[in-house]
């Protein structure tokens, strides 16, 4: 049984009053993992930012049938953490901030499971660009949301966790999760779950 | 669904996020406190050693730097949290954004005000402020670093987008500020006089209360305007 979780209807982002996309309809339902794609500037990010009640620009409809704040997590473009300070301590004020109180072992535990854990004391700033995307998976996954918006979520990634990060995809919404992301490579794991959304200039 | 942890616990994490960045950048931190023990050392030098004359324009003195000091970093108040995206955190987090604004400058004014607060006897010593007054001089120090904190936070946010911020910090807060200045000395120059501070303290009391209640409200929604245009 899959029930709904964002109708969408009409929707197009707006810049400058004029519309980005030609209007989109989907309802994103548990266990779909719908794929944005479409060319550079064509209105991916500006999208998952509506859909995150982050941007007002934009017509059309956009209905979440579960508490945003409370089920949906976003990995976005911004970094979402302070150079200055390891990866325990930024992931545990970043939970706090969505209401999740971290105990250190599940700290080490999430730093684990995204290879961080050896640089658990090291300043999150002198990681490199692929040890950060790593930390920003590691932030999503540590809210435990049903539903992730995921902004590019392979930037930066090598070839081997990115077969990992989709592996995780694929079973978060075998188990009942809904995910929706944008990226320019193609997924490799395409099962029943995968729906492709392409976005057409206006 | 786990329950959410409570405002208390989220408060004692974000003021020991804010300690722990103070311990990673020590100079941004000390850099208020080491600019007020410099002026102090200099009004001796530039004005007169004469302890009687010191002693008359110390408190006012001390009250104008400590609101001098506060304006170094406050244009970057919100910078680094906005630029690493932390605020737009905020914007989808379940708390009240205003709350999340509450909560950063509560923790601002708990390690900068208190520690200029503790930082006065010493600065007394250096101007020869009779030490009958030094308890009075903490006292307003430490209610109005906490008003200065908000009004400051409040400039921050509405210049967060403006060039060369500071200066625009400086023009927004200060008109804020002097009421804060004026009543501060009131109760400083009453106590010495052996009158009934009560009235000034009480005005300070009420300003702090006042910005606690309201400019986080208007801070978040500065900052939300910040952020959709």
């Amino acid at each position: 049984m899959s029930t709904p979780l964002l109708n969408v209807t009409q929707l197009s982002c707006l810049i400058e009053d004029a519309p980005l996309f030609q209007p989109i309809d989907f309802v994103l339902h548990t266990g779909m993992l719908l794929h944005l794609q479409g060319a550079n500037g064509i209105g991916k990010t500006s999208l998952l930012r509506a859909m995150m009640g982050l941007s007002a620009h934009y017509q059309g409809r956009l209905e979440w049938q579960v508490p945003l704040r409370l089920s949906v997590g976003y990995l976005g473009h911004l970094a979402g953490f302070h150079g200055l300070l390891n990866p325990q301590e930024n992931l545990r004020y970043f939970a706090a901030m969505h209401g999740r109180a971290l105990t250190a072992s599940e700290i080490e535990q999430i730093l684990r499971h995204v290879q961080l854990w050896p640089y658990a004391e090291d300043a999150l700033g002198q990681l490199s660009a692929g040890q950060k995307q790593r930390f920003k998976i590691a932030q999503l996954l540590s809210l435990q949301r049903s539903v992730w918006i995921m902004d590019e979520p392979f930037t930066s990634l090598d070839r081997s966790t990115c077969l990992w990060l989709e592996q995780q995809m694929c079973e978060h919404v075998q188990q009942g999760g809904a995910i929706v992301f944008t990226s320019h490579q193609t997924f490799a794991a395409v099962d029943l779950h995968y729906h492709a959304l392409n976005l057409v200039a206006a | 669904m786990t329950s959410l942890m409570t405002l208390r616990q989220l408060f004692w994490l974000a003021l020991r996020r804010e300690g722990l960045l103070v311990v990673q950048k020590p100079s941004q931190a000390l850099q208020p406190l080491l600019f007020l023990t410099l002026i102090m050392a200099l009004f001796p030098l530039a004005i007169s050693p004469d302890q009687n004359l010191l002693a008359t324009i110390a408190a006012g003195v001390i009250w104008i730097a400590v609101l001098l000091a506060s304006y170094l970093a406050s244009d970057a108040f919100f910078a680094e949290d906005w630029q690493s995206g932390i605020i737009e955190q905020w914007r989808y987090a379940p708390y009240p954004l205003a709350w999340c604004v509450q909560i950063k400058i509560v923790a601002h004014w708990l390690l900068y005000g208190v520690s200029i607060t503790l930082m006065a006897p010493l600065l007394a010593l250096l101007l020869a402020l009779p030490w009958s007054q030094v308890p009075i001089l903490m006292l307003t120090l430490f209610l109005g670093s906490a008003i200065i904190a908000y009004s400051n936070a409040l400039a921050a946010a509405l210049t967060l987008r403006a060039r060369s911020a500071a200066v625009l910090v400086l023009l927004i807060a200060l008109p804020l500020q002097i009421p804060v200045v004026i009543f501060a000395m009131a109760a400083i120059h009453l106590q010495a006089g052996g009158e009934s501070i009560l009235v000034p303290l009480a005005f300070l009391l009420s300003l702090w209360l006042l910005s606690a209640a309201l400019l986080p409200l208007a801070i978040a929604l500065a900052l939300q305007i910040m952020m959709t245009i």
